[in-house]
Parts: structure tokens; C-alpha cells; sequence
């Protein structure tokens, strides 16, 4: 368990989905005591107060996808940035 | 220092003013939108930058001309007034920000528009500079010079140290401001080569 957390903190966001989907799809039996933290700390993360960056993953992740034209930005916002040094 | 001093005391000042502004100066400045549009052709595709842009009197006569318009200013209050202007447009994005140094690629606007700006900048010179650097080589410049601050002669001969080229300069009297419209110059002027002799 603490291997899969502690590799989940090294990694980058885009790593840290893979190792989210690793967790849920993982058997809980199998990863021992404990597997509910860490299933909590990726998905509690999601309501991590706004622009608060944590060791999370989760949250680290969030903010990322906060951030992508996919997610929040409008066109505009994305049109702007464009422009942008 | 002093620069920074100047600028921000425009800025109290404008954040002071910001929900009165419209009341008082919109007539003052629709007239110097309305000399400068006179003069310009705006292309549906241009990118245009309004520095200085204060509440946004000019998004709506530009905005459904153009692609894009950014407006840029200081004063966050009249940010906040700009921002209400800028809802009702889907091409208008607001960035605060100094219009000395601005935040943006170099060669990026097609159509610079300085209206009330060079008056409250402590170095013109620098302000044009900036502007230069962030419009395209073809790009058209439109500037504004407070008459009370600017004679016509300091006013145009700010423009051409900055190598820019007056295309059209409306001088009326019952314009609070003398108001240009400019190119980037490309070729250096004659005065300006190197003597070969």
C-alpha cells in the first residue's frame, strides 16, 4: 500500500490517472489495511479547497484538469492565452 | 521609483473614478473613438489590443468587426467596469495589466488602439516602444494626446521618434485630445541613416 502511495506522489498528473485507475481496480483484500485511505485521498482530493496545492496526487490532478481548455476554459480564455509571452 | 509612483497614482485615481467615469468623460471619449474610426479600416480578421481600455467605451464599436479584441488596463476597478462591457461580447477578453510591459508575444496585434493612455504614462516613449513591440509589422497604431498635456508639435514629434507614421491626425478643437492614426515605420528615415561620408 505505502509502495503504491508513495509511487503515486513521484509521479506527474498524467501518471497519477493510471495509477488512480490502478487503485480502483485494484482488490482491496489484496492490498491489505488501509486500501480505503487511499482510495479516499485520490477522491476526497477532489474537493480540496481551490488553489491549494497539496502532495496529493489527486489534487494535483484536479488542478490540472481545472486548468485545461477541456475542462474550464472558454474559447475566449483560450484564444487570449494564445497570445500570451 | 518615480515611474512607479506616477503609475500608481493614475492607477488610485482611476480606481477612484471607475463607477463615475462613464458620467463624466464617455461623451469626451466616444468623440475621440468615433475621430480615430473614421480614419481605419478594421479587417474582420484582426486581433485587436485596446491599451489603457479604462470602462470599455470602445469594445462595442470594434468588437463585432473584428476577431478578437484584449483590453488592458491597471486599475482594477476599472477593470471591474470593462468586464460588464465585455460579457455582452463573445471576442472581448480583459487582462490586467502594465501597459509598459505587457504580457504578450512580440508581433501579435494587428490594430493597437492607446486612447487616454500616453497622458498617463510616465515615459511615452516607453509605451510606444511596448506597443511596437507587441503589434504586427503592418499593424495600425491609433494614439491620443491630451491637448492640455501634448501641444501638436510635441505630440506628433512623440509619434515620429518613435518611428511611426501619421497616416491621419485629427487636430478638431472640439476634441479634447489630438487624435492619430499610425503605421510602423520600416524603413529608417533619411535623417535617421547612418552618414556615409
Amino acid at each position: 500500500m505505502h509502495k503504491i502511495q508513495q509511487e503515486n506522489l513521484k509521479r506527474t498528473p498524467t501518471d497519477s490517472l493510471t495509477v488512480k485507475k490502478r487503485i480502483q481496480h485494484a482488490d482491496p483484500r489484496k492490498l491489505g489495511k488501509g486500501w480505503k485511505g487511499a482510495l479516499s485521498n485520490t477522491e476526497d482530493s477532489a474537493h480540496a479547497e481551490e488553489g491549494t496545492h497539496t502532495q496529493n496526487t489527486g489534487s494535483t490532478q484536479l488542478r490540472e484538469e481545472d486548468s485545461s481548455p477541456e475542462k474550464g476554459w472558454t474559447e475566449l480564455d483560450l484564444a487570449l492565452s494564445l497570445l500570451l509571452k | 521609483m518615480a515611474e512607479w509612483r506616477k503609475k500608481r497614482r493614475t492607477m488610485r485615481h482611476y480606481d477612484r473614478a471607475a463607477k463615475v467615469y462613464d458620467a463624466q468623460y464617455s461623451e469626451e471619449q466616444e468623440a475621440k473613438i468615433n475621430a480615430a474610426l473614421k480614419s481605419l479600416k478594421l479587417r474582420d480578421n484582426a486581433i485587436v489590443l485596446d491599451a489603457g481600455c479604462g470602462t470599455g467605451l470602445l469594445f462595442p464599436h470594434i468588437a463585432r468587426a473584428v476577431r478578437l479584441v484584449a483590453g488592458l488596463d491597471l486599475s482594477s476597478s476599472i477593470m471591474g467596469e470593462a468586464k460588464k462591457r465585455a460579457k455582452q461580447l463573445p471576442n472581448t477578453a480583459l487582462l490586467r495589466a502594465d501597459a509598459d510591459q505587457m504580457p504578450f508575444q512580440d508581433h501579435t496585434f494587428d490594430t493597437v488602439f492607446a486612447i487616454t493612455l500616453l497622458q498617463n504614462t510616465p515615459n511615452p516613449h516607453l509605451t510606444l516602444e511596448e506597443i511596437k513591440r507587441v503589434s504586427k509589422s503592418r499593424a495600425v497604431i491609433v494614439a491620443t494626446g491630451l491637448k492640455k498635456q501634448f501641444t501638436l508639435r510635441s505630440f506628433t514629434d512623440l509619434l515620429h521618434q518613435a518611428r511611426l507614421n501619421i497616416k491621419a491626425l485629427e487636430t478638431d478643437e472640439r476634441l479634447r485630445g489630438y487624435v492619430a492614426v499610425c503605421t510602423k515605420s520600416s524603413k529608417k528615415t533619411l535623417k535617421e541613416r547612418p552618414q556615409t561620408h
